[in-house]
């Protein structure tokens, strides 16, 4: 689906390329720029689960919550002032909560008529809809931030999820994919069933495990590289997600 | 303020505990993983690497056969399409391959094949022309021309268009439909994805047929897991029993028109299996509910296409064409107006239970509007008798009280159908629905509300206010619906 198309990555080579991830476009871009435009945008419509939890949180319908998210992006990309997160070398999740806040502050001074941002809204009423079903989650006890850090820990896994399951469905594996990925969190699920059920050999199997959790992680830290300014924050975001998820 | 209207107890959407690391797993984990166990086998070293194992991880594959992929340029449902070059003939074409799936593949295969064949045949400048049909591994793969555009949707998105262009849009393709009609092929799934846009913004059809590769007879869940959201999807196909025919296809265009109009497909539910049920049980909303610029006419024959019977559509896509021209000649259509009335007792057919509530509220209605039109709730400020020289109303928007979202539906129509009866007396000049519009969400009433009593002291103090709202709102509380 188009929601999730929104990162691309370039994959071939390896290493994880910092130079063109989204937000670092975003944060480099001087005045006008159509690509720094592009790419904020990519990245609010991948990740705008968390802050449509934030602002559901704070007790808005469902329909004034997407009035307001949608206001939210339309107003992040008319106006971005991005220069104190160029001078920190912030990260997008942090950027968008701080920013996020703010604006629902103002709108709620303004006794809240948020315009709908002028055109087609960023993310369709439709793609709302089918997540907001997906509210399952521990929510009375849990406070809009965590919301947010959580379902953005979460989104993060999804998008590599469903890339890497569709590399290998590309690749005419997709029926393999779907059972060597539930090694990715659990240690068992019979190698030896599957290479039978394959007719595969046991090592193979192993084998192509490996691959596919070598090709796991590099998606997983090229997603989080989008988000961030500097190649030293992926790894604290790993860990910050692993925190988030833990407590 | 956090406040408790937020869904669900914990405890009820804990699926099950994670084997491994003991944290629970809730209902929206990712693919059912726990999220805490993916992040840690994450975290692992990334150049560890098994000898045997080789070095190359798998990525996209390059070389495919005769084509080598360069880049890709869309997805879907049915698989991935990739801008490539057919090294033979040094060309670039765009390849669509279809991912294995769990069906039949032989039996799908074979027939993918003749369906694509015969698509392959059609000759028309708006059909995307296919070159070559091939398999590999169980993967079915077919090259096309490229149309450098992008699709309808994507296009969309980044680009309002105008209601007119959508008018010519959608005659094209209406036009398209019809000449592979009249050569026997049905497209079966036509919807924005697949409407691709040329340079000249040109729109061309894509993947005729296709549809037919994950269709398993009579059944809904299996063709609508494959073929993803079944917005687009005529009842008829969606419940699987009656056979699909051309009309599936002129529903197919009434609802990316409804789209274009409205920016969202006739039916979107929460799931696969509501957007189902509301499709086979309610009736559209009128897209000019949803964008006032839509005009009555263009809201008719958008609706005539999305019938439930396929035989109150129209009869042919050609029919369809000839009826948006005369729209954009601004002549009178052919396609009459199912009358709210009409509309109405269909739906209180699929939904007697409620008939009672229903009765209740038209009552209800009658007596408001006589109220109204007596003036006892409308009183103009004698110091503006000369300004405002006529009689004038608003009908404010009635609100959906009960949990049925389809009953959303029946308040519009009612106000819909006020206002255009209102319309008719001459004597009475019947404030607009746009003007009203914002009256719609629960915190603008409240304003509203809370203003009211503010306005009665200095109301009408600019002239401008006259064209916005009457000098005194109309109505109590707004009526409900249902319980
Ligand atoms: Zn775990």
């Amino acid at each position: 689906m188009a929601l999730w198309n929104g990162v691309s990555v370039s994959a071939q080579n390896g290493a994880v390329a910092f130079t063109t991830t989204q937000w670092s476009v975003v944060l480099d871009a001087q005045g006008e720029s159509p690509s720094a435009e592009e790419a904020l945008e990519k990245l609010c419509r991948a990740y705008w689960w968390p802050l449509y939890g934030f602002v559901r949180r704070q007790g808005y319908s469902p329909e004034e919550a997407q009035d307001l998210t949608q206001g939210f992006f339309a107003m992040l990309l008319e106006r971005r002032d991005l220069d104190a997160v160029r001078r920190e070398k912030g990260r997008l999740r942090s950027y968008l909560l701080a920013s996020l806040k703010n604006f629902l502050a103002k709108a709620r001074r303004r006794a809240m008529t948020i315009k709908r941002g002028e055109g087609r809204p960023l993310v369709p009423l439709e793609e709302l809809l089918v997540r907001e079903r997906a509210d399952l989650e521990p929510a009375d006890t849990l406070s809009a931030d965590r919301i947010y850090e959580r379902r953005w820990a979460l989104t993060v896994l999804e998008q590599v999820l469903e890339r890497l399951g569709e590399e290998y469905q590309v690749a005419g594996n997709g029926a393999l994919f779907e059972q060597l990925k539930q090694m990715l969190t659990n240690d068992r699920p019979s190698q030896a069933k599957i290479a039978q059920e394959f007719g595969m050999k046991e090592n193979a199997v192993k084998q192509a495990f490996h691959r596919l959790r070598q090709r796991y992680r590099l998606l997983l830290r090229e997603e989080i590289a989008q988000t961030v300014a500097v190649p030293s924050d992926v790894e604290d975001e790993l860990r910050h997600f692993i925190s988030v998820l833990q407590t | 303020m956090e406040v408790s209207d937020y869904p669900k107890s914990a405890d009820a959407n804990v699926n099950r505990i994670c084997g491994k690391c003991g944290s629970r797993i809730f209902a929206d984990a990712p693919q059912g993983f726990c999220g805490l166990c993916l992040f840690k086998t994450g975290l692992g070293p990334l150049g560890e690497d098994d000898e045997s194992l080789g070095s190359s991880p798998v990525a996209m594959p390059t070389d495919f056969d005769d084509y080598e992929l360069l880049k890709e340029i869309g997805r879907g449902g049915q698989g991935v399409v990739y801008r490539a070059r057919q090294k033979s003939l040094n060309r670039t074409v765009a390849l669509k391959v279809i991912g294995g799936g769990h069906w039949d593949r032989e039996a799908h295969l074979r027939r993918f094949r003749l369906e694509a064949e015969a698509a392959a045949s059609l000759n028309h400048p708006f059909i995307v022309p296919i070159h070559e049909i091939r398999e590999r591994d169980g993967c079915c793969y077919f090259s096309m021309n490229l149309i450098e555009g992008g699709q309808l949707d994507e296009a969309v998105k980044r680009q309002v268009i105008s209601i007119r262009r959508a008018v010519e849009l959608i005659a094209k393709l209406a036009r398209t439909v019809h000449y592979a009609h009249e050569n026997g092929i049905l497209h079966r799934d036509i919807k924005p994805g697949n409407v691709l846009l040329d340079k000249e913004g040109e729109p061309h059809l894509t993947d005729f047929g296709l549809a037919r590769l994950v269709e398993t007879e009579g059944s809904v869940t299996r063709t609508t897991e494959m073929l993803g959201t079944p917005s687009y999807m005529a009842p008829e196909q969606a419940n699987g029993n009656a056979e699909v025919t051309a009309a599936a296809d002129i529903y197919g265009l009434g609802a990316v028109l409804y789209q274009l109009l409205t920016g969202a497909p006739p039916f979107v539910g929460r799931s696969t299996y509501e957007t189902v049920r509301l499709l086979l049980e309610t009736d559209p909303r009128q897209p000019r509910l949803l964008n006032p610029k839509v005009d009555r006419d263009l809201s008719t024959i958008c609706l005539k296409c999305l019938e439930k019977d396929p035989q109150r559509r129209y009869l042919s896509a050609l029919a369809l064409v000839e009826d948006l021209e005369r729209w954009l000649r601004h002549e009178p259509i052919q396609a009459r107006r199912t009358g709210f009335v009409t509309r109405g007792s269909k739906w209180l057919r699929r939904k007697p239970a409620i008939a009672v509530s229903v009765a209740s509220l038209v009552a209800l209605i009658a007596v408001l509007a006589i109220v109204i039109w007596n003036g006892e709730l409308f009183r103009q400020p004698p110091s503006n008798a000369a300004v405002v020289s006529e009689r004038s109303i608003a009908v404010l928007p009635f609100l959906n009280l009960s949990d049925d979202k389809a009953n959303a539906y029946f308040a519009d129509g009612i106000q819909d159908e006020i206002l255009s009866r209102l319309s008719k007396i001459a004597e009475l000049k019947v404030i607009s629905r746009t003007s009203t519009e914002k009256y719609k969400s629960n915190s603008e009433w409240r304003i509203f509300s809370k203003a009211k009593s503010r306005r009665q002291a200095t109301r009408f103090e600019s002239p401008s206010s006259l064209s916005m709202l009457p000098p005194t709102p109309t109505c109590g509380p707004r009526p409900m619906i249902g319980k």
